[in-house]
């Protein structure tokens, strides 16, 4: 019984440490563009610059430039996916990629849309609230 | 505020009034003050339904949602699409469900409503705070309408079923908690094992309503993508899962009595924690689909905390009622194996919920950060390999011994001809096998299904997941392009295939044997001026092939005219025009006339700007001169605008010698076994349902064995 119950806690405690090292090396920080260019696999979130998204059909690639949220730096992002439904209309873009130098490659695009949005006068207002 | 927020005051009202007759033990009472929450919370859902089906604009919440072209179907739909529609149909269904209480025995009920009122009250207060029913001043001609996303039938039946499932946990939660304060805490798995059954039913087919939604629609990239508000209602499932699981080992080998109270309570108070994650706003910026802050991120958090800290508490005051459990005996006997499948799914859930909370946790020593799928795929992976060793040896068999070894060895063996070359897939795959064929020694039909129902789940996504092919393809109209070496795909054009139905791309494609056409969905949504494809899925057993657009370019012509807004980006072949505004052109403005320019920005550049310019001249004459545009053998001309709405008219003149075909950039994937995900999310909701419903049946029966009629109760309560 005593051998059972040890050989569970080990295994748990093997599970728990596997568990951590594989979250710690899953991590990926939300970084300003400026760190975002020292490169690693970090999210990167800003708005659309407007009208600066084209699709190369060339190369099957999205392009676009998102400014940084409170200040004016820029990012070019390359995304070799679909553009997102309502990406022009995003209110703001998460990037999750890399740096390579060049341009941000993007990995994965998280766009929020207005239309979820409905509040966004408020939510403005509440965050100056807080 | 429109008539039914004032409802939604009343109903308040009788809640508080019903929770007080219950505590006070004036059942009756309660009871017709819960009817009549009941009745306001019916009105209000009905009103917000009607203000949908009306298109009723000076609604807020209907403006956000629903527009003039969504067709009854949607507009019916739109209801639950946002923030506050949803806690309405959350809290209308769960009201609803608690008149299904009444039937509880007389012994429970007054406990358990209390616990149950407890969260309308929750509901309640938050849709007081985020009202549906708010007017506005303005009343806008049209309104925002649905994301197209949300377009679409499984959207329809998703959400209600989530929210059937939540709060079916929510009964559940009752019960437990009410066992704890009667310091009952043996039979209250006999009143109540229908309802955690159900509820975990439900949950389950909500879940996979919204995985074949997601997968259908491609919008958040297959059926599953570890996303937080996936992992919130993913995170309750697992632990109702163990709860189960909990229940056999209380119920045949009398042990597990305070894991399984832990377990009940925590499954819930997941609900509420995914609640807060998904509602408050905190990971807006970490997820795809969670909502925007409105304003009750505190109430979330006060809900939360008086839930964590109530249960715990009751819990820990009530720790001298629990029985000592009988020893768990045995290595590989019964009672340990479900023991291990307990702690095997509690810590999936453990994990899980430690991943979504990533980007609360890690602001405690850094920058907040989330973690990237590949974290829950390889924390999962080993507590998948161990689940489905215990299923196997769960249902073990010596008659069926040499099955199990033959099987378990060809299918890997054969899966690594086809490719599979990951020992860790194969190690699964063998697994799955085993799970699958063992069960052939056992008897209880629930069982079978929801196992091997697990098992197909694990065996398809691995192979859908992780043996996929996707290729991009750039085609031009009627021009064959070979892909693979099997496939020709030809794009012949983009048309609807009748005037009440969207735009559909339309490519040929012949696998070497036949050709057919697919049509996946390509369409210009007005809302947002921007294409919206929808893919086009080819459904088989073997392979699912997936088609989507990813890009058009329509045929460039000699002469294009385009009508454009302010802000609005347009593309004309491969011209990509932003209109940024009007500007008013000083020097002309001379001998009476004058000029606008209309500032374009071309490919998306902000240095590359032309301004063609619509001038009237002093004689009434107007002056509208072609404009080169750069980096492309094009002309344009600013042929008319009309300043009040913003819009302008293009003509686009483009040489003779580079007239273009359309262009389509077609995705193309094919998706191995993913039926087999289908299949056994089938089997296992099949195996859930006929569990209730031999439960029903087992309940009926020890009624009529006690002499007792079985709709006694009903009657005596209405004495």
């Amino acid at each position: 019984m005593n051998k059972k119950l040890s050989l569970g806690i080990a295994l748990i405690v093997l599970f728990t440490i596997f568990g951590v090292l594989n979250f710690r090396k899953a991590l990926t920080p939300y970084v300003s563009y400026r760190e975002a260019r020292s490169g690693g696999s970090v999210q990167v979130i800003g708005t659309l610059v407007k009208g600066s998204s084209t699709y190369v059909v060339d190369e099957q690639t999205l392009y676009f430039t998102m400014k940084e949220r409170d200040a004016q730096d820029t990012i070019k992002v390359a995304y070799r996916g679909r553009r997102p439904v309502n990406f022009e209309e995003a209110t703001s873009i998460v990037a999750i990629g890399s740096y390579d130098g060049r341009i941000f490659q993007a990995r994965r695009l998280l766009v929020k849309c207005p239309s979820k949005y409905q509040g966004t006068e408020t939510q403005r207002e509440y965050g100056e609230v807080r | 505020m429109a008539f039914g927020g004032y409802v939604i005051w009343v109903a308040l009202l009788c809640e508080i009034l019903s929770l007080l007759y219950y505590s006070i033990n004036q059942k009756h009472l309660a009871r017709y003050c819960y009817l009549a929450t009941t009745v306001f919370g019916t009105v209000a859902t009905i009103q917000l339904f009607y203000f949908f089906i009306v298109k009723d604009f000076s609604v807020e919440y209907v403006a956000a949602y629903c527009s003039n072209d969504l067709s009854l179907f949607y507009r019916i739909s739109a209801f639950w699409a946002g923030q506050q529609g949803s806690f309405l149909l959350w809290l209308f269904i769960a009201l609803v469900m608690g008149i299904f209480l009444f039937r509880t025995d007389e012994k429970w009920q007054r406990e358990v409503m209390i616990f149950y009122n407890v969260q309308i009250l929750a509901l309640l207060i938050l849709l007081l705070k985020q009202s549906p029913f708010k007017l506005l001043s303005q009343i806008p001609p049209d309104g925002t309408g649905l994301n197209p996303l949300l377009v679409n039938p499984w959207m329809a039946i998703h959400p209600p079923m989530m929210f059937l499932g939540y709060a079916a946990y929510g009964v559940m939660f009752a019960f437990i908690m009410a066992a704890l304060w009667k310091k009952d805490i043996s039979t209250w798995i006999d009143v109540s094992i229908r309802w955690i059954v159900f509820a975990w039913l439900t949950l389950g087919i909500g879940i996979i309503l919204g995985g074949y939604w997601a997968y259908e629609t491609l919008g958040w990239g297959g059926y599953w993508g570890w996303d937080p508000v996936e992992n919130a209602s993913f995170i309750p499932w697992l632990f109702g899962t163990a709860l189960l699981h909990g229940l056999a080992i209380q119920r045949i080998y009398k042990g597990f009595y305070k894991s399984n109270a832990l377990l009940a309570i925590f499954s819930y108070l997941f609900i509420i924690y995914g609640t807060f994650l998904t509602r408050s706003g905190i990971l807006a910026d970490f997820s795809v689909h969670s909502f925007a802050d409105l304003g009750i991120t505190g109430w979330l958090v006060f809900i939360l905390f008086v839930f964590l800290a109530g249960s715990t508490g009751v819990f820990l005051s009530r720790l001298n009622i629990f029985p000592k459990g009988e020893p768990i005996r045995g290595l590989l006997r019964p009672p340990t194996l479900l023991a291990c499948s307990v702690i095997l799914l509690v810590l999936s859930g453990v994990v899980v919920a430690a991943g979504t909370s990533a980007p609360l946790i890690t602001p405690l020593w850094g920058k907040p950060s989330q973690v990237d799928i590949p974290f829950y795929v390889n924390t999962q992976i080993p507590l998948y390999i161990l689940l489905l060793a215990v299923f196997t040896i769960f249902a073990y068999r010596k008659k069926f011994l040499p099955f199990v070894i033959v099987l378990s060895i060809l299918v890997p063996v054969v899966s690594y001809t086809l490719g599979v070359k990951n020992p860790v897939h194969l190690i699964l795959i063998a697994l799955c096998t085993s799970t699958l064929v063992s069960q052939l020694g056992n008897k209880r039909a629930f069982f079978i299904l929801i196992h091997s129902g697990v098992a197909l789940f694990i065996l398809g996504s691995i192979y859908a997941t992780g043996y996929d092919k996707q290729v991009k393809i750039t085609l031009q109209q009627d021009v064959p392009v070979k892909v693979d070496d099997k496939y020709t795909f030809t794009f012949r054009s983009v048309a609807a295939p009748s005037p009440q139905e969207k735009p559909v791309a339309i490519l040929e494609v012949n696998d070497g044997k036949k050709t057919y056409v697919v049509k996946p969905k390509l369409w210009f949504n007005q809302k947002s001026n921007q294409l919206v494809a929808n893919p086009h899925i080819r459904i088989h057993f073997a392979m699912d092939e997936y088609y989507v657009v990813h890009e058009f370019r329509p045929a460039v012509q000699e002469n294009s005219v385009l009508a454009i807004r302010k802000g609005e980006t347009r593309d004309v072949g491969d011209i990509r025009l932003s209109f940024l505004g009007f500007k008013l052109d000083q020097s002309h403005v001379m001998k009476a006339g004058m000029a606008v320019k209309a500032v374009l920005a071309v490919d998306g550049d902000k240095e590359k700007l032309i301004m063609p310019e619509y001038g009237i001249l002093s004689q009434g004459n107007i002056n509208k001169p072609e404009v080169d545009i750069p980096g492309h053998a094009a002309k344009i001309r600013l042929e008319a605008l009309n300043a009040s709405t913003g819009t302008i008219h293009l003509n686009i003149r483009t040489p003779a010698g580079t007239v273009k075909k359309a262009t389509a950039v077609v995705e193309f994937t094919r998706v191995p076994l993913i039926s087999l995900v289908w299949i056994g999310s089938i089997l296992q909701i099949l195996g859930c349902a006929i569990s209730l419903m031999f439960r029903h049946k087992k309940v009926i029966e020890a009624k009529v064995q006690q002499n007792l009629p079985i709709r006694e109760r009903k009657k005596k309560s209405r004495r």
